[in-house]
């Protein structure tokens, strides 16, 4: 499955890890919101948009939400709630780095079919406001989901930085 | 128009925007059916052509329905943009620099987290597996109908 990191990952680890930068920071808490665009037509700077065009990330559910909503990872590692996995190394040269698996997020029940619907991807982006908010990294689903009533899907998002 | 924490009974919990009430026992009632009734929790799934026909997709049980606590805002909305009042602020700075100080010293960064901790939509520690995940205080309670008899 495809993944892909985009850029405001790599602006916070220039500059808020090495710079201490007081503006581009991390949110209080980490989103995880689903899109119907599939990795493979997202590019690093991507972006939320209620446009559907080019790169953009467009969000399930946007024009008719049918239940969803983004949930919530806590910014913690290992605490009780929703949160990060204790991390782990790779030393594998081209492959490798620190991961973390966060706790899985359920999205629904659904009403009904969202609009739009059939997601394809997850992605892990900040604030509540869909279509809007900085996307940070996203993977594929396994399938094309498509949601009706009664329906919730589940996210274990992993990150892995090389 | 509100967002509803679903809280199962398993604990796992998630937010969903719902029109009102109807629409969220709806969507709820028909999951919580499911899971009596031994259903899948799952959507329909159609596989992609542009994915490993190996990539694994696992099906999952559709988990009863406990609780549903509604809020006018996203509960996430809470501490949103890292601001939080200053005088809650400056209560926890003094409280954690009490808590934290060793022979006269403070490791700033275990201040950072405490103070950084304020700002998290998220409790820490739930008191029980069916108590809200969030730190906004919830409206009301929504009456779970479907769950008579089951």
């Amino acid at each position: 499955m495809a993944v892909v990191s985009f850029q405001r990952s790599s602006q916070l680890f220039t500059d808020y890890v090495l710079g201490a930068s007081g503006t581009v920071v991390p949110p209080a808490s980490w989103t995880m919101g689903l899109s119907s665009v599939a990795v493979s037509a997202m590019v690093r700077n991507s972006i939320w948009s209620v446009t559907v065009s080019g790169t953009n990330i467009n969000e399930l559910g946007s024009t008719t939400a049918s239940g969803y909503a983004r949930q919530t990872i806590a910014k913690s590692i290992a605490q009780a709630g929703i949160d990060w996995g204790t991390s782990t190394f790779d030393n594998t040269l081209s492959t490798g780095g620190q991961s973390s698996t966060a706790d899985q997020v359920t999205f629904g029940a659904f009403s009904g079919a969202p609009s739009p619907n059939g997601a394809n991807s997850w992605v892990l982006t900040d604030g509540t406001v869909l279509n809007a908010g900085n996307p940070y990294f996203a993977g594929d689903t396994a399938a094309t989901r498509t949601f009706a009533n009664g329906d919730t899907e589940k996210v274990t998002a992993t990150v892995k930085a090389g | 128009m509100p967002f509803y924490e679903t809280i199962f009974e398993t604990g796992d919990h998630s937010i969903a925007f719902y029109e009102d009430d109807e629409e969220a026992s709806r969507a709820m009632g028909a999951h919580h059916d499911r899971a009596i009734n031994g259903e899948s929790g799952k959507a329909h799934s159609t596989p992609r052509n542009d994915l490993p026909s190996t990539v694994p997709d696992p099906d999952f049980p559709a988990t009863r329905v406990t609780r549903a606590l509604v809020y006018e805002n996203h509960p996430a909305d809470y501490g949103v943009g890292n601001e939080v009042e200053a005088k809650e602020a400056g209560a926890k700075l003094q409280a954690a620099v009490k808590e934290l100080t060793n022979d006269s010293t403070i490791n700033v960064h275990e201040l950072a987290n405490a103070v950084r901790e304020l700002s998290s939509p998220l409790v820490v520690q739930r008191g029980n597996r069916h108590d809200s995940s969030y730190k906004m205080a919830e409206g009301r309670e929504l009456e779970l109908n479907f769950k008579a008899g089951a």
